[in-house]
């Protein structure tokens, strides 16, 4: 063995140490670019919609988390909304309820239904209590494939009905969750869908 | 020899390549593709490396 390979060995122990600290030591994270744009919290007031004929200002909400998977949501201005946990997100509460939006990652070697209904919804079933499907239907959205799941749950002893949307998109999904008192849904089923309607996948060819 | 350890080298560079740029990564697993795709570049390039500057000493040398 020479100098020299004696050498690149060295320099590749250091460098798979370097790449270990990178990965999962103390040094993960940096230069990474997937956080969450300050760009996305700034909401933009759109004109006032007819919901039910009455007028609701809307505030248009430009995400910018994900390079490839840039949207558009409309929410009422009167709702309180934040960034969610993760790139991509925002959570929101209103009077009667509230809800998120966020993005997910679909695999490549399935379909957004297949996901939703083989991944999805067992896992919902597993997580929540009393879950139970009350309405499932195939939507398009700003000409996109979208999946409408609609279920009944209870949550810390009181009952909920969810409204949850999932929006074809190029890398990610676009998912879109209300929740809100079961008693309440048919009054604000035309919000929830003008909310729905409104979002847009800003960089779709 | 020296062939077939090339040829391993440039196979170990490629999977590393592949896992990088052409994998659907799920969001969960992003650090962990992360490490094996370039573990596989750096090993994969130092191996090439030493299969250029190795030299083979002799295994017996003449006495006469």
């Amino acid at each position: 063995m020479n100098k020299k390979v004696i050498g690149i060995i060295i320099l590749t122990l250091i460098a798979l140490v370097l790449l270990t600290l990178f990965s999962f030591g103390p040094l993960a994270g940096i230069g990474k670019n997937a956080g969450i744009n300050p760009a996305s919290l700034k909401p933009q007031t759109t004109q006032p919609m007819p919901v039910n004929n009455k007028p609701i200002q809307f505030s248009g909400f430009h995400n910018k988390d994900i390079k490839e998977n840039y949207y558009t949501l409309n929410l009422p201005q009167d709702w309180q909304v934040q960034s969610g946990q993760t790139a991509g997100s925002y959570s929101f509460t209103f009077f009667q309820g509230n809800g998120m939006v966020e993005l997910m990652d679909v695999p490549d070697n399935t379909t957004l239904e297949l996901f939703v209904l083989s991944q999805k919804e067992p896992e919902l079933k597993k997580v929540l209590t009393n879950y139970v499907r009350k309405d499932y239907k195939k939507l398009k959205i700003n000409n996109n494939e979208a999946y409408q799941l609609v279920f009944d749950s209870v949550n810390n002893g009181q009952p909920l009905t969810t409204v949850k949307i999932y929006i074809a998109g190029k890398d990610h999904a676009g998912v879109v969750t209300l929740n809100s008192k079961p008693d309440s849904l048919s009054a604000l089923t035309p919000l929830f869908s003008t909310i729905i309607n409104s979002f847009k996948w800003e960089n779709n060819t | 020899m020296k062939q077939i350890f090339l040829f391993i080298s440039l196979a170990v560079i490629g999977v590393g390549l592949y896992l990088m740029y052409f994998y659907d990564v799920p969001d969960a697993q992003a650090a962990i593709n992360f490490f094996v795709s370039w573990f596989f570049i750096i090993v994969g390039i130092s191996s090439l490396l030493i299969n250029i500057f190795w030299t083979s000493t002799p295994a017996h040398k003449k006495l006469i």
